[in-house]
């Protein structure tokens, strides 16, 4: 049975990823950083695991994002500038076609690249607590759930260079842009709720606080996403708090795909 | 040839100002300053979704400088700005153990530095409220510097119920309490977590306590009687006998004798310890030597 073109082009660019030489060495880097897992929680006075954990999390956030952003960069922008996609866009292929199926394709290197630098992760903490004695259990459920939140942000982040994409002209914008959105994204929660405990009354002009709260609603809020405190402190994850990141990601990047096809499809490509 | 005895000769330079480096000690070292953070909404916006870690790194910063600071240079460190670090690195991780670790460690014996100490262990103990190690910290801090056992015995109190295995924490709480003028108080705590427990050893010390206690209760209550009843406390527990109050001064479970202390508060000479009354055993024996 013959794959839906989407699924093909996916399928094709996930096989490019692999081949980049950035990617490759972003996930070197990587498995260096969470192999150091052991040295950098040694220096922890009392809570040596948890340091572990929020470390290791920590560099598989960073480095999954970097990963997302340069994949975007190489596999959708400059594919789109260097004209190299006319050639599948030649076939009886709609544009639409085109662009879910780069996601696809994007969708599937970061969920690879995810597991991977988790699994290696996974791998730094249980020789940080093999040479441990009385430490808490890992919240395994917990590191996963922090995972899938990780991924979810770079589905997201993919989907917004997409929509970039499809509207610039230059490759580099849309790498830049993106970065844009990924700072103002992971920040916006923080300066409402100092907004709302009537900290920055005194200080924040009247304007600068209708920029933020705006900056809130249109901006994806990616702080939804966080769950590495469960993950490092072992606490109960509220099920409500999952599945509203979940519901919200899913929702906020099916936006954004309609957005960059219908965008994509009026371009003019001469 | 050229290019390796080029080498060769950069190396042994090279070897040559590491150890001048080394003789010449601190005198090319740069003043080792403690750095001023940002506030933590802008610690939190650079951290981009990692603010527990910005909070380690901080802390680790915090925990260097002191090294190198005090240890290696023999300076005096910066401590405000080190408290200043520490308070937003819980500020981005309120469950940051280490940060609560080391400001006790580093704060609890600059006595101006106890009460903005205490709130950061308070903002630590909202966040964790299940370890002990925070009120076990307040609870110190009340007692030997700020001289409030109340206040100390109520967070010991905290560190008790959260470690209950641990007899020496409810033990000490009640006698905080007593040394508070609250024996009351440390009766019936003692009598609830004693009923609590499980665990026959912690019981058996808290027991021996709790009749010490006891008795010492009955004891105060006897004076408070015969305050009212002759207008003026008693000058000996023996005129609570001698005034059909009481009919037999009640034994010290440690060994020790009831008596009035100066300001005619009841007392016991073995000061509720087995290991002082040991201890001073011990010393009598040695003077009498």
């Amino acid at each position: 049975m013959a794959l839906h073109p989407t699924f093909m082009i996916g399928y094709y660019t996930f096989k490019g990823g692999l081949r980049d030489r950035l990617v490759q060495s972003l996930l070197l880097t990587g498995l260096f950083f969470l192999l150091s897992t052991l040295v950098f929680s040694s220096f922890s006075m009392r809570q040596p695991l948890e340091v572990a954990i929020n470390y290791s999390l920590a560099t598989v956030q960073i480095l999954t994002i970097l990963v997302t952003l340069f994949l975007g960069l190489n596999l959708l922008s400059r594919e789109i500038e260097s004209r190299a996609g006319y050639l599948v866009m030649g076939q009886p292929i709609s544009r639409t076609v085109y662009l879910l199926g780069k996601f696809c394709g994007l969708c599937l290197l970061s969920l690879l690249v995810v597991s991977f630098l988790g699994l290696c992760a996974a791998g730094g903490l249980l020789l940080v607590k093999l040479g441990l004695k009385d430490t808490p259990a890992i919240a395994w459920g917990n590191f996963f759930v922090a995972h899938i939140g990780i991924w979810m942000i770079s589905l997201l982040l993919g989907a917004v260079t997409l929509l970039f994409t499809a509207l610039a002209t230059s490759a580099v914008l849309p790498f830049l842009m993106t970065i844009g959105v990924w700072f103002i994204g992971q920040s916006t929660q923080a300066v409402k709720n100092y907004l709302e405990a009537g900290l920055g009354e005194q200080q924040m002009p009247r304007f600068l606080n209708w920029l933020v709260t705006g900056s809130f609603y249109c901006f994806p809020n990616l702080s939804l996403f966080d769950f590495k405190t469960y993950a490092i402190y072992g606490l109960a994850l509220p099920p409500l708090a999952v599945g509203y990141a979940m519901a919200y990601g899913t929702i906020y990047t099916m936006i954004l795909l309609v957005l960059a096809t219908t965008l994509f499809q009026h371009r003019d490509m001469t | 040839m050229k290019r390796l005895l080029l080498g060769l000769g950069l190396a042994g330079l090279l070897a040559w100002l590491i150890a001048l480096h080394s003789n010449l000690g601190g005198k090319t070292m740069a003043p080792l300053r403690f750095p001023t953070y940002p506030p933590a909404l802008a610690l939190e916006m650079m951290a981009l979704g990692n603010k527990e870690l910005a909070s380690t790194l901080i802390f680790y910063n915090a925990q260097f400088y002191f090294g190198e600071k005090y240890a290696w240079r023999k300076e005096e460190p910066e401590y405000q700005r080190l408290f200043a670090g520490l308070d937003k690195a819980t500020d981005l991780d309120p469950r940051n153990m280490d940060c609560y670790y080391f400001a006790q460690g580093l704060f609890s014996d600059i006595k101006p530095a106890i009460p903005v100490l205490n709130r950061l262990l308070k903002k630590g103990l909202e966040s964790r409220p299940t370890d002990w190690y925070l009120p076990f910290f307040l609870s110190a801090n009340y007692y030997f510097q700020l001289k409030d056992p109340v206040t100390a015995a109520h967070y010991l109190q905290k560190a008790a119920a959260l470690n209950p295995d641990n007899a020496l924490f409810a033990s000490l709480s009640a006698r905080m309490l007593y040394q508070g003028n609250q024996t009351e108080a440390a009766v019936l705590y003692l009598r609830a977590f004693i009923k609590e427990t499980n665990n026959p050893s912690v019981q058996k010390l808290l027991l021996k306590r709790l009749y010490a206690l006891e008795a010492i209760h009955y004891l105060e209550q006897a004076v408070a009687t015969f305050t009212t009843q002759h207008n003026r406390p008693p000058r000996t527990l023996a005129e609570l006998i001698h005034a059909g109050i009481i009919k037999k001064i009640p034994a010290d479970p440690y060994g020790g004798t009831f008596e009035f202390d100066a300001t005619g508060r009841v007392v016991t000479t073995s000061k509720l310890a087995e290991a002082w009354k040991d201890h001073d055993k011990r010393d009598h024996n040695q003077q009498a030597q």
